[in-house]
């Protein structure tokens, strides 16, 4: 084997640093003019040979790492793109996916919106407060004991609509486990883990149950939002949506005795949230999906931190309100970056994993 | 593989992209003749090597301004060969890129004009 022999072989072996589709569709093109080039150096001499061969290796590998982030980027993107392209559903359907929202809200308020709520109105009395533990003791008591209490009238209506709400989840997210969970079936997915949580947070209050039965419920809801995921990006946003925002908004307002203004807000926020998702659903559309979250977060973050769950007085223009609107608002984006990385860590590892395959 | 063929945002071309393009103004043209004129225009002050221009060629084919078709000839090796040839977008970034230095070309010559007189 002469020199120009051996730096064609040794070119052709070198090859083998650029990415597998990048050979397919170029090695031979390449070798061709390399083999033109190497010929017409050799021509020129032994010395332009080898000058022209050390700088054709110098500067292979190089190229060869730019192929691999030029080839690997591109396809990804265009994993991704097909991921997302979902179809259009009907708008019956898309309402279906919204209305969870909305009913969550107008439940967890309606103590709030029914209720003659003063300043001294102890938190427990209008909220679904231990409501799966304590739930047949107020029945018992309300028959047996204290018939003509109105509070206890109250809060044993109260934790029924949470206990309807609940079970209304449940029985919906089955109906959309028996048609083989269409779209419309991830928020209600999304809230029967919710449910689940709610379920825990009063089963276990504190302490070490209540860091395991968390630590439990985070791994299985993951592991439900990436499942979701696999069906398709949107699927695993609307089963995302009730834990995030809607149900930090809820836990914003835990303890604490609602106000109208607040009612308002959160309300107002739900049924942007269900206008939303259902725009989500009925378009198909990943992109509007997360332009419409980014502006409900937006709205969300700056409303909510402006709410008297999170100032008990009357705003006072020396307080520094804008700032804590800011925060607000950053705090739920920041959440939602790290809540949805189940979904986000889906898609790019199915998009993986299809770029792979193709 | 997507369309960003904005001009104004690759401006000024470097030495290696304008020559390429003006190599294949003319007409299609495989690697090996791309190279060699690339050569020649510059009056051997840009050698690439074929890493260097195949890079330079996957950019220009990403950004819109070349496209890559079959040529039923083959080689003198007997392997298939592949042309690229300029498209709309890689003639007006390269006609831009010319009315660009003819400008910088005409005030500096008008400046140095002045000075002389």
């Amino acid at each position: 084997m002469n020199a120009l022999q051996g730096l064609k072989r040794l070119f052709q072996l070198a090859l083998v640093l650029y990415p597998v589709q990048y050979r397919a569709d170029f090695a031979e093109e390449r070798l061709a003019v390399f083999d033109l080039a190497a010929s017409e150096a050799a021509g020129r001499g032994r010395a332009a040979l080898l000058a022209f061969g050390a700088r054709e290796l110098v500067e292979l590998p190089g190229a060869a790492l730019a192929a691999h982030v030029r080839w690997g980027r591109w396809t990804m993107i265009a994993s991704i793109r097909t991921l997302l392209a979902v179809k259009p559903d009907r708008w019956g359907n898309a309402l279906l996916a919204g209305l969870p929202h909305l009913l969550f809200a107008v439940c967890y308020y309606l103590p709030v919106m029914i209720s003659p709520v003063t300043a001294s109105t102890p938190a427990w009395m209008i909220t679904w407060h231990k409501w799966l533990t304590d739930f047949p003791l107020t029945w018992a008591a309300l028959l047996l004991v204290q018939r003509a209490d109105y509070w206890l009238h109250a809060r044993v209506f109260f934790q029924s609509v949470a206990w309807v709400w609940g079970l209304s989840v449940l029985a919906v997210t089955l109906a959309g486990w028996r048609l083989g969970w269409p779209r419309w079936s991830a928020s209600w997915l999304g809230y029967a883990l919710i449910v689940i949580l709610q379920s825990l947070i009063t089963l276990f209050p504190q302490d070490v149950p209540s860091f395991i039965s968390i630590c439990i419920w985070l791994v299985m809801a993951c592991a439900i939002y990436a499942w979701q995921t696999a069906r398709s990006p949107l699927h695993g946003l609307l089963a995302l949506l009730p834990f995030y925002p809607m149900f930090t908004w809820w836990l914003a307002a835990d303890g604490i005795i609602g106000t109208y203004s607040d009612m308002a807000a959160y309300v107002g926020a739900a049924a942007l949230m269900t206008a939303a998702v259902a725009l989500m659903a009925r378009t198909g559309s990943t992109k509007l999906a997360l332009i419409l979250l980014a502006g409900l977060l937006l709205l969300g973050g700056g409303g909510f931190a402006y709410a008297t769950t999170y100032h008990s007085n009357a705003p006072d223009p020396s307080d520094p309100y804008p700032g804590e609107v800011v925060r607000g608002i950053l705090f739920y984006f920041l959440g939602m970056l790290i809540f949805s990385a189940p979904v986000w860590g889906a898609t790019i590892w199915r998009a993986r994993r299809k770029r792979l395959s193709t | 593989m997507r369309d960003t063929s904005s001009i104004g945002a690759n401006q000024p071309l470097t030495e290696a992209t304008f020559f390429i393009l003006l190599s294949l103004v003319p007409g299609q043209a495989h690697g090996y003749a791309i190279l060699k004129d690339v050569q020649r225009l510059s009056a051997n002050t840009v050698s690439l090597s074929t890493s260097t221009l195949y890079t330079a060629l996957g950019r220009l084919t990403d950004q819109g301004w070349i496209e890559r078709v079959d040529n039923q000839e083959t080689a003198d090796s007997g392997r298939p060969r592949k042309d690229y040839q300029l498209t709309g977008a890689g003639k007006s970034a390269l006609e831009s890129e010319m009315l660009r230095m003819q400008r910088m070309l005409s005030a500096a010559g008008q400046r140095v004009n002045e000075a002389a007189t």
